[in-house]
């Protein structure tokens, strides 16, 4: 059949648009009444036992950031709605409000009708349940992190109401805005958004009257709200729709892993495919380039993973130094766990290897039993990378801040070290991460119910969970070495837990390395 | 018969790195006719399909739609086009005669010819059996023929295939093209990459690459 032959009835756009989307909402895999029913009951549930009492526990104690006045909130604010725009900016390049199943995006995209006939009305829902649970997380921060709403006579709770619409309204366009925009537009957005920031929060400490600050924000917001809304709208109609199937069927087939309890193999679908460089890892005359220079071209084949470890890594060992080196500091603390986060992040960054570390220990090897070298091949770059970057970061923010408190350069010196060797077994622990074991979904039967939940969630991040309870511990211990003993004991039994989910016996294990 | 062909490639060139993927080719389709390409492999037939799909531009020469550059951002084009060159998406949790239903759909609409259109190509492909089944369920030449009811069924002027005898035994390929030449000559042109000498006997006219 020609398409001369589709009547001008049958191709009304709306109503084939509807007719697709009712018959796929219908196919018997949809929620019923009855499932969304258990999912509010189940909500209710979980909030009465385990949220009710933590915000009945923060609102009856000091809050955590006091803002009494304008002027000291609208930094804060201006803080948190720019670093709302950018994570809604890089929600949409990864997983944008336009990603659907693969098969019906499939079905109309491969007919005549315009894009917008049939993800206007999607995007439209997607942006409303966006702009709400903004709204209500943006929201329950602030009650429950500040002051704002301590003081009704203050007039500052109507205000930081009002932020927080803003907020709520300009974050999902932003989502939008990063899906269908390209890089440099996302790019400049951010710049733009950053240069906003920055002189709002000035102009509301200094010039405006009382409140000023926080009017002139919620105006910015209701503006840029509109602004970036408009503009991305219109993007829609000439949405690549190549690009688009192709985030559709990686965003199927992670939420897939998400659901089955690997979010970590998730996470490696959104790993970028290695370019250039294709020659590199030879040498003129054919033999192979060292282990170092190995792992650095590989690394450079992914250019943005690359550069977010450079950013990363010296901005983290930087931080992690300033918490170690001033401990009485108030910010002590959280500065030593962002560092050692970041340095964490930024580790999984700056190199390729640790995979084909993963896979020569858990896959059958292809030339033969022995391996021999493994660890040099796969673990020199990433540790000299990790090791050299985070040490000159360090000795530089060491020398802004000389003399040092305490234990002096010995003690900060032994902490550093403790730390990166810390995020270094806890990346290793990561790294060998493969299927979810099936003992965890075993039960664990407590008075509070079941919590094998609570373990699974821990697992898929246990690297992070490790960085960060080593450092708690270091932040406790009274000396230096102590705290540096006790982190390379932490990364040895990361090292241990690693080799054991190859799922090898260790002592035949270690003699093949 | 219209003297514009419905596609054409004009010197059409596709070179990647270096490397020829498609040498220079010349050809046209016109309205109704059924034109098989051949060739040894990467002689670049599934290149040709996907420049005329325009995910594959040309780097030399030109690959036209009714006269036009190739543009599958227009709706025009979408519209004149129907392809099973990539891999085809499916619904996990839909049966087959569901599926091939809701494409019908997204053309009819919520009207009688919907029905009609899938229950059709279902019954030409020996599908009628299998129409309660889910994608999992089928065999590979069965997989292969739903894949070739969700192209068939929407109506489309040009119609480009690559190798849809894959996984088929002999009758099954039989039954495809004789349903091709049907198609071809109730006036949609067919351009259908293969290997299958039942499929190019059937054919109007063959373009060797390579």
């Amino acid at each position: 059949m020609t398409t001369d032959a589709v009547t001008e009835v049958e191709a009304d756009p709306r109503a084939r648009v509807h007719a697709v989307r009712h018959r796929y909402a219908h196919r018997g895999g949809g929620a019923t009444v009855q499932d969304l029913a258990y999912t509010v009951y189940l909500t209710v549930v979980l909030g009465a036992v385990y949220v009710a009492p933590v915000v009945h526990l923060v609102r009856t104690t000091r809050a955590l950031l006091s803002l009494e006045s304008a002027a000291a909130a609208t930094p804060v604010a201006c803080l948190v709605a720019a670093t709302a725009v950018w994570g809604a900016q890089l929600a949409g390049r990864f997983w944008g409000p336009l990603v659907l199943k693969p098969f019906l995006l499939h079905v109309f995209m491969n007919t005549d009708l315009p894009p917008a006939s049939y993800l206007g009305a999607i995007v439209r829902r997607r942006l409303v349940y966006a702009g709400l649970g903004t709204l209500l997380v943006v929201g329950t921060a602030a009650f429950l992190a500040t002051d704002l709403f301590d003081h009704p006579g203050s007039g500052l709770a109507p205000q930081a109401v009002a932020v927080t619409v803003g907020i709520g309204a300009v974050a999902p366009v932003a989502w939008l805005w990063g899906q269908v925009r390209t890089v440099r537009e996302n790019a400049l957005l951010a710049a733009a958004v950053a240069a906003a920031a920055t002189a709002v929060a000035l102009l509301g400490r200094s010039d405006l009257p009382a409140g000023g600050g926080l009017r002139l924000l919620t105006g910015v917001l209701a503006v840029g709200a509109a602004l970036l809304g408009r503009s991305a709208f219109r993007s829609v109609p000439t949405v690549d729709l190549a690009r688009l199937a192709r985030e559709s069927a990686r965003a199927a087939e992670a939420q897939t892993f998400a659901f089955t309890g690997t979010l970590h193999h998730a996470l490696d679908l959104y790993r970028p495919e290695p370019r250039g460089l294709t020659t590199a890892l030879t040498r003129p005359d054919g033999r192979l380039r060292g282990h170092l220079a190995q792992g650095a071209v590989r690394a450079l084949r992914t250019r943005g993973r690359a550069t977010a470890a450079a950013v990363f890594l010296p901005a983290g060992g930087a931080l992690l130094t300033l918490g170690v080196a001033e401990p009485d500091a108030g910010w002590a603390t959280p500065a030593w766990v962002a560092g050692a986060a970041g340095v964490y992040w930024g580790s999984g960054w700056v190199g390729e290897t640790w995979r084909g570390l993963r896979d020569e220990l858990t896959r059958a090897p292809l030339f033969g039993g022995r391996w021999g070298g493994t660890p040099a091949r796969t673990l020199a770059w990433p540790v000299v990378a990790v090791t050299v970057t985070v040490g000159l970061a360090s000795g530089a923010t060491a020398l802004t801040r000389w003399p040092l408190q305490d234990g002096g350069p010995a003690g900060v010196t032994l902490l550093v070290t403790g730390s990166v060797a810390l995020v270094l077994g806890a990346r290793f622990l990561r790294e060998m991460k493969t299927n979810l074991p099936i003992g965890l979904l075993l039960p664990i039967v407590t008075s509070l119910g079941d919590l094998s939940g609570v373990r699974i969630f821990v697992w898929q991040f246990d690297g992070l969970f490790v960085v960060l309870f080593g450092v708690l511990v270091m932040n406790e211990l009274p000396t230096a070495p102590g705290a540096a003993l006790t982190a390379l004991g932490i990364a040895a039994c990361c090292a241990w837990a690693g080799l054991r989910r190859t799922g090898r016996a260790l002592r035949p294990l270690l003699t093949r390395l | 018969m219209s003297a514009v062909p419905v596609i054409a490639a004009e010197g059409a060139t596709v070179v990647l790195d270096g490397t020829t993927l498609l040498a220079p080719t010349t050809f046209a389709v016109m309205p109704g006719e059924f034109r098989c390409l051949t060739g040894s492999n990467g002689s670049g037939k599934t290149t040709l399909l996907r420049a005329f799909l325009g995910s594959r531009r040309p780097t030399a020469g030109a690959v036209l739609l009714r006269g036009e550059a190739v543009d599958m951002a227009r709706p025009r084009h979408r519209r004149l086009v129907a392809s099973l060159v990539e891999p085809v998406p499916v619904a996990r949790d839909m049966t087959l005669r569901e599926q091939v239903t809701l494409v019908a759909a997204s053309w009819h609409g919520n009207t009688t010819t919907t029905a009609v259109r899938a229950e059709e190509i279902i019954g030409r492909l020996g599908l009628t059996a299998l129409g309660e089944r889910f994608p999992s369920q089928l065999s590979s030449g069965q997989l292969q023929l739903f894949h070739l009811a969700l192209t068939l069924v929407r109506p489309a002027d040009v119609v480009l295939l690559d190798e849809p005898e894959r996984h088929l035994d002999a009758d099954r390929v039989d039954l495809v093209a004789d349903l091709l030449a049907e198609r071809a000559g109730q006036g949609t042109s067919f351009l259908v990459a293969t290997h299958e000498a039942a499929v190019v006997a059937a054919c109007d006219g063959v373009v060797e690459l390579g």
